[in-house]
């Protein structure tokens, strides 16, 4: 098993999938964070207004999942291309050309769709959280992560325990922020080889976490606003009221249903 | 050139057939979703719809959002999820036809140009019977509705239900805009995306037209050209200078660009399949 695991990380991790989600990643946050770093450089008096007004709300209001910008919405929009490029049809690509029978000679098959599962897993959650660590270095550099100035109509005024914990404990949240995006962006990707095991479109496939975004985008609008915390949108953001144990949970939710279909459904067919 | 024509007509449709049906259902999602909130205004205001308002709800576009306004912005699922939809529809087949079929074809044919102008039409075909699609679903929502046909639009109704932030009663502008722009610029996006997936992947692509698209419905510019397809980003309904008759001139200038760099590309190209990374 440890050996098939490490196959199939490095492929995972090794691509040109993997590069290009990266770089949708990284533009998203440069398109973000320049026009903020130009403005303080720009500005003669660094050190009374314009730093003041970045230091309203501590380190939170410009690091991505707190900043409301167009790059932001862009970022949400497109995670489920972003998660599924490195690895989302690797399955398919492997029984199209006869990879898996070789594999499977070789090692059980069961084995082999675990391992392909945890690699899609870790592959499009570091798809997810490699930009916002990026961008938390680069915020890093303009505002410290526990200044909390004045947070009177910031991102973090919301009156919630999961906003109080962040200003009490910033690290810790850091922490946990990272990890919910890395778990969800996990998830999300292993929508796409849920998807593998009923086409073998590989368009279908690659977009399928796509659309699963696009419904729970939808959803919202046709429920009361106090069930928006069970949505990515909020909980993944700091501007709804999710927490961490709802994403926690949905996660699991996404992971069973996928492992059930994906490792448990695929074990039963025939690979020939 | 007509036999590759009819080749890419035939198995284009049937290759998409599942494709056109989700797209249909979609369709019927959104027109009944249009039914409901349009009706539930006029039970509330007594007022009457008209026709227009109805194509106004669904091709009418996302409402305006104006500049550093970002926290009343909520994405326009159901319109994006037509522009999705012939995206996801237009940007497959080219390409596995090329590494199936169509290399046989293009054999036969004796001619790459041919084979990428036949594809062309395709996609403008392809794209045209989708809005045919939309355009007959949409009168035959208003129909049941018993809507007028006023030949205007309804002024409580556009901003009330369909978010446009003023109205303009100029017919010539009101039919250009809302029939006319979002089939010319759907078509340009699609010979782009097209030629996208040609040099690179597919699903870059769709990310190349969907990006446009969709940072359309966010910012107001004139560079992002869905933003000519949509009634509620035109200057004559809000504060913008975006205008149907540059709209005409960048989305013909897209689409020839894109044939063209598209035809050079193809003419020296291996056709043979690689083993790809996405």
């Amino acid at each position: 098993m440890r050996r098939i695991l490490k196959i199939e990380y490095e492929r995972s991790t090794h691509n040109l999938g993997m590069l290009l989600a990266l770089l949708m990643g990284i533009g998203c946050i440069l398109y973000q964070v320049i026009p903020v770093i130009l403005r303080i450089i720009e500005s003669k008096d660094i050190y009374k207004n314009t730093y003041t007004s970045f230091t309203r709300g501590g380190f939170y209001n410009l690091w991505l999942p707190g900043y409301l910008d167009g790059s932001t919405i862009y970022y949400f929009y497109f995670i489920g291309i972003i998660v599924a490029l490195p690895f989302g049809i690797s399955y398919v690509r492997d029984k199209n050309s006869g990879y898996i029978k070789n594999i499977c000679n070789r090692v059980e098959k069961k084995k082999y769709l675990k391992a392909k599962f945890i690699s899609t897993f870790i592959s499009g959650g570091c798809a997810a959280v490699i930009p916002l660590i990026i961008d938390f270095l680069i915020v890093r550099l303009i505002i410290p992560i526990d200044c909390f100035e004045d947070i009177k109509g910031t991102v973090l005024n919301g009156i919630t325990d999961w906003n109080a914990f962040i200003i009490q404990h910033s690290y810790i949240a850091f922490v946990i922020i990272l990890l919910m995006w890395f778990c969800f962006g996990g998830a999300l990707a292993t929508i796409s080889l849920m998807a593998s095991a009923f086409s073998s479109n590989y368009f279908t496939i690659q977009l399928s976490p796509f659309f699963f975004m696009m419904i729970l985008f939808y959803l919202p609008s046709f429920l009361p606003d106090s069930y928006g915390k069970y949505f990515p949108y909020n909980f993944l953001s700091l501007f709804g009221k999710g927490n961490p144990f709802i994403c926690f949970v949905e996660i699991t939710l996404i992971l069973i249903v996928t492992y059930v279909a994906f490792v448990i459904g695929e074990t039963r067919k025939d690979i020939l | 050139m007509i036999r590759l024509l009819r080749y890419d007509l035939v198995c284009g449709f049937a290759a998409n057939i599942k494709k056109i049906v989700m797209f249909v259902i979609v369709m019927i999602l959104y027109n009944v979703i249009a039914y409901h909130e349009i009706m539930a205004f006029c039970k509330g205001t007594g007022i009457k719809p008209g026709m227009l308002d109805y194509f106004c709800y669904v091709l009418g576009g996302p409402k305006y959002i104006p500049e550093n306004m970002l926290d009343i912005y909520e994405i326009p699922v159901m319109w994006l999820m037509v522009q999705i939809m012939i995206a996801y529809i237009i940007g497959y087949y080219a390409i596995t036809d090329l590494h199936r079929y169509g290399q046989h074809i293009l054999l036969r044919s004796e001619s790459r140009i041919k084979w990428w102008i036949s594809k062309i039409i395709w996609n403008v075909i392809t794209v045209l019977s989708m809005y045919a699609i939309v355009f007959l679903m949409t009168f035959i929502t208003g129909y049941i509705s018993g809507a007028e046909c006023k030949g205007k639009l309804t002024e409580e109704i556009c901003v009330g239900v369909c978010k446009l932030s003023s109205v303009t009663q100029n017919e010539k502008l009101l039919y250009i805009e809302l029939f006319i722009m979002p089939v010319i610029i759907s078509v340009s996006i699609s010979i782009l995306q097209m030629t996208v997936a040609l040099i690179t992947y597919p699903i870059i692509g769709f990310v190349v037209s969907q990006s446009i698209t969709f940072l359309s419905t966010i910012y107001t510019t004139k560079i992002l050209l869905s933003n000519y397809a949509m009634l509620s980003h035109s200057r004559y309904t809000c504060f913008s200078n975006i205008v149907y008759s540059d709209g005409l001139i960048y989305g013909f200038i897209v689409m020839i660009i894109s044939i063209f760099v598209g035809s050079i590309y193809f003419n020296h190209v291996d056709i043979l399949p690689k083993n790809k990374d996405i």
